[in-house]
């Protein structure tokens, strides 16, 4: 009796959750009119409700449904001026930058939409399980437990490879419709960009790099969607103007007084003289055309069959009866229209079947038009390893100084000191022989000092471990060092060159420090792997994440490195974790040098003696 | 290094100055102990660790002290890996302090540890690795001493107290750490061991 009164109680909690979705709903109204504030409130406060529910399902059905949001955003923090800044914003009070923070966090949680479908759903499963616990009792409680759980509960993301064939090609179909609409989008800007250029050319440049963000968004999504990786492949955008010895600023045969008119007509003549603007109204003008007609086929299969199966299913038996479906005969019974369903859906299937290659060929031929040429490729280089040649300089010449002054005030003065020492000692080792001894034995621990801190700076400098055994095994001693638990695999056949070895080294280092610093990381996995020239080094802690390459400057320092070897080096740090660094260096391996042993000789039973080997004793 | 050794009353039998000529002189004299640097021509790697290990693989408790100018938690697990004793593996600096240092060898010498205080301090700085959370400071303390190298006698004098305090100690690491009553000496290799995490 008990469990048919608590199934009734959580029928009636989910009867409320439609108040909540109409309320979800006036408040989505609101927010397309530009009243943005409510709709924060509202989904909050839906979601007491559904915490409520699974404290009740966690005490009346033995199910425990964990809380599936990601975890809060982080309050602002004022820096030491005073301000509070979000991104390149500065806001003189914090609420700004928290309800905004608040709001991107609920929309982009997965639990968010869950949740919505939840509260459509569950009250009449909840009626439903309520009646029939009348007969089931405790086991109607346990489907109500599992279906909460399913809704919910914490759901890891459906990993791509194990989604089933149906899922799998009706999102390709969706991602061939959304292309389309991006390309109709990035069509509609860039016949403006056209109008502009071709009407007010010295305005275009601000327009044209705004219009850039749709291209992208295309780029990226394609990316995403198909696995068609499309490069940006605009040049660098030109630097400030530099003023003469005069103090002017020239600009062909034209000299201002001011940097604004110089700098305007150096991005305009970037953006006009960058073919890859050209190239994007072009692709405009195609990519769209091309993608309707890859997606025809998709349109009239699905469109045919799935109205087809409208007809047959609802028109027939409650709008009209007899049915025709062209070009199918006419039917009336539902044995007629049984016999038609199985052809419905053999067309149903077939026009699903190729969704997967043709939102491909969409995105290769967006790629024809958006993607860089060999040329813009290597423009792109040059200008990259401009940069990274200036960073490596400025970096090295840094490391030199800090060297020098670490070899100055540290062991230097060191020695000097302990110079003066000895002449001490050398004035009193007759006089006063005590004094003597106790100078000695200052001596001798300034000295461990000194040697101490000269071992540390050679570490800073190249860790004597990297040199005799290579990058796995300096990994390996770094990892055991760490106070974090560090599990290191590695496949690497040989050595890598001794520059890349050091860069490896280095960000392996930085990485492991940040975890333990700022991740609040346990567990971290290094993986090193070497594999058609290129060296991956994969650092995976179990942090709260949210790291970003622009943030840490030791980060920025990893990518500069990795930049000069031509490598690259990505980090995603979802909010939550887990936090996963990916460095990429092409680089050579050399194998091994193998210890060379010599025969074994037959070993004989000897008196107490002692052998010594040192280079210098 | 030598002359060190031949005034605190030790017999040299070689004195080498390479990787294959250190193998060969091992193999050839089969020395009471051996003191070993790290690094040594012809590679300047990490020759001489290499030797010594592969020595030991041949003949199992081969008693070899190793100096280095750096310490590395990762040579102490190998030295120590083959659970033998008999190793051990110190700063250059060490031999500064003649006594202490000979005393080191001597230890070694009769199938004990000596490893330098650097990496045990390392491995404070570092993580308690599970096993030995369970262990008190205390318990902690005698087992950081023991993995130096001093006996039962010398840790109770490092921490003023009792003998027998110190075995009751010890008695309780090794079941704390699970590991079997057998041989006194291998106990507390293995109690080092599982105080480097490598067991």
């Amino acid at each position: 009796m008990e469990s048919v009164r608590r199934a009734f109680v959580l029928a009636g909690l989910a009867l409320l959750s439609w108040v909540d979705a109409l309320v979800e709903l006036l408040a989505f109204l609101l927010l397309c009119v530009g009243l943005v504030f409510f709709f924060t409130p509202v989904i909050d406060r839906a979601r007491g409700r559904s915490a409520r529910t699974r404290e009740l399902v966690g005490r009346w059905c033995e199910i425990d449904v964990a809380t599936p949001y990601r975890p809060a955003p982080v309050e602002p923090e004022r820096e030491r001026d005073g301000w509070y800044r979000d991104g390149n914003q500065l806001y003189k009070r914090a609420w700004w930058i928290r309800w905004n923070r608040r709001f991107t966090w609920i929309m982009e949680d997965p639990a968010t939409g869950r949740e919505l479908g939840w509260q459509v759903l569950n009250p009449p499963f909840a009626l439903v399980t309520a009646l029939l616990s009348v007969l089931f009792r405790r086991r109607a409680l346990r489907w109500y437990g599992r279906w909460t759980r399913h809704w919910l509960g914490p759901h890891p993301a459906a990993d791509p490879a194990r989604k089933r064939w149906l899922h799998r090609h009706t999102e390709s179909a969706g991602h061939q419709f959304a292309i389309l609409a991006l390309a109709l989008v990035h069509l509609v800007f860039s016949a403006w960009q056209l109008v502009v250029i071709i009407g007010a050319a010295p305005v275009a440049a601000p327009l044209v790099v705004g219009s850039r963000t749709i291209t992208d968004t295309l780029r990226r999504e394609a990316g995403n969607w198909t696995g068609v990786r499309i490069a940006r492949p605009y040049l660098p955008p030109p630097g400030l103007p530099v003023p003469r010895a005069d103090g002017l600023y020239q600009f062909g045969q034209q000299l201002y007084d001011e940097p604004f008119w110089p700098l305007q007509r150096a991005r305009t003549r970037w953006v006009l003289r960058d073919r890859a603007t050209w190239r994007d109204l072009v692709g405009g003008a195609l990519i769209p055309v091309v993608s309707l007609v890859l997606s025809l086929p998709t349109i009239v299969l699905l469109g045919w069959s799935l109205t087809g199966l409208a007809t047959l299913w609802v028109g027939r038996p409650f709008v009209v009866s007899p049915v025709q479906w062209y070009p199918l005969p006419e039917v009336s019974t539902h044995l007629g229209a049984l016999a038609q369903t199985p052809l419905v859906l053999v067309v149903l299937v077939a026009g699903l079947a190729p969704t997967t290659w043709l939102a491909r060929q969409q995105a290769r031929f967006a790629r024809v038009w958006l993607g860089p040429t060999e040329a813009t490729r290597l423009a792109q280089r040059v200008a990259r390893l401009d940069q990274s040649r200036t960073d490596v300089t400025v970096a090295q010449a840094a490391e030199l100084r800090r060297i020098e002054r670490d070899l100055h005030d540290g062991i230097q003065s060191r020695l000097v000191a302990m110079g003066m020492k000895l002449g001490a000692v050398e004035a009193l080792i007759d006089s006063d022989p005590e004094a003597a001894k106790r100078l000695a034995a200052e001596l001798r621990t300034a000295s461990a000092e000194a040697l101490t801190e000269l071992r540390l700076l050679v570490r800073g400098i190249h860790p004597p471990v990297l040199s005799e055994r290579g990058l796995v095994d300096a990994v390996r001693a770094v990892a055991l060092d760490s106070p974090l638990k560090v599990d290191v695999t590695a496949d690497v056949p040989g050595r890598v060159e001794q520059p890349v070895e050091a860069c490896a080294y280095f960000a392996v280092c930085e990485l492991l420090g940040n975890a333990a610093k700022h991740g609040g990381a346990k567990r971290v996995a290094v993986s090193l792997t070497h594999s058609d020239g290129m060296l991956r080094v994969v650092v995976t802690d179990d942090g709260s994440g949210g790291a970003e390459a622009a943030r840490g400057s030791g980060l920025r320092g990893i990518e500069r490195r990795a930049g000069a070897f031509d490598g690259t080096f990505g980090l995603t740090s979802p909010p939550g974790g887990p936090t996963e660094a990916i460095l990429e260096v092409p680089c050579q391996t050399v194998p091994e040098p193998a210890v060379k042993d010599p025969a074994p000789a037959a070993p004989e039973p000897s008196s107490p003696k002692t052998s010594t080997s040192s280079e210098t004793a | 290094m030598t002359h060190l050794l031949t005034a605190h009353g030790f017999d040299v039998v070689a004195a080498v100055g390479s990787g294959p000529e250190l193998a060969a002189a091992l193999r050839e004299h089969r020395p009471d102990v051996s003191v070993v640097d790290v690094r040594m021509p012809p590679t300047n790697t990490d020759e001489g660790l290499q030797v010594a290990l592969a020595a030991r693989r041949e003949m199992p408790g081969l008693p070899i002290l190793v100096l280095s100018q750096h310490v590395e938690q990762l040579y102490a697990r190998e030295l120590l890996a083959d659970g033998t004793g008999a190793v051990g593996y110190l700063l250059k600096d060490r031999v500064f302090n003649a006594e202490q240092f000979v005393d080191a060898v001597r230890r070694v010498a009769a199938g004990g540890t000596a490893m330098d205080p650097e990496v045990i301090a390392k491995l404070v700085a570092g993580n308690a690795n599970d096993p030995l959370a369970a262990l008190t400071p205390r318990e902690r303390e005698v087992l950081e001493l023991m993995a130096e190298g001093c006996s039962n006698a010398a840790i109770a004098a490092r921490l003023h107290f009792s003998g027998g305090a110190v075995g009751k100690h010890t008695a309780n690491l090794f079941t704390k750490l699970g590991i079997a009553a057998s041989d006194d000496t291998n106990r507390r290799v293995l109690a080092v061991l599982a105080y480097l995490g490598a067991a």
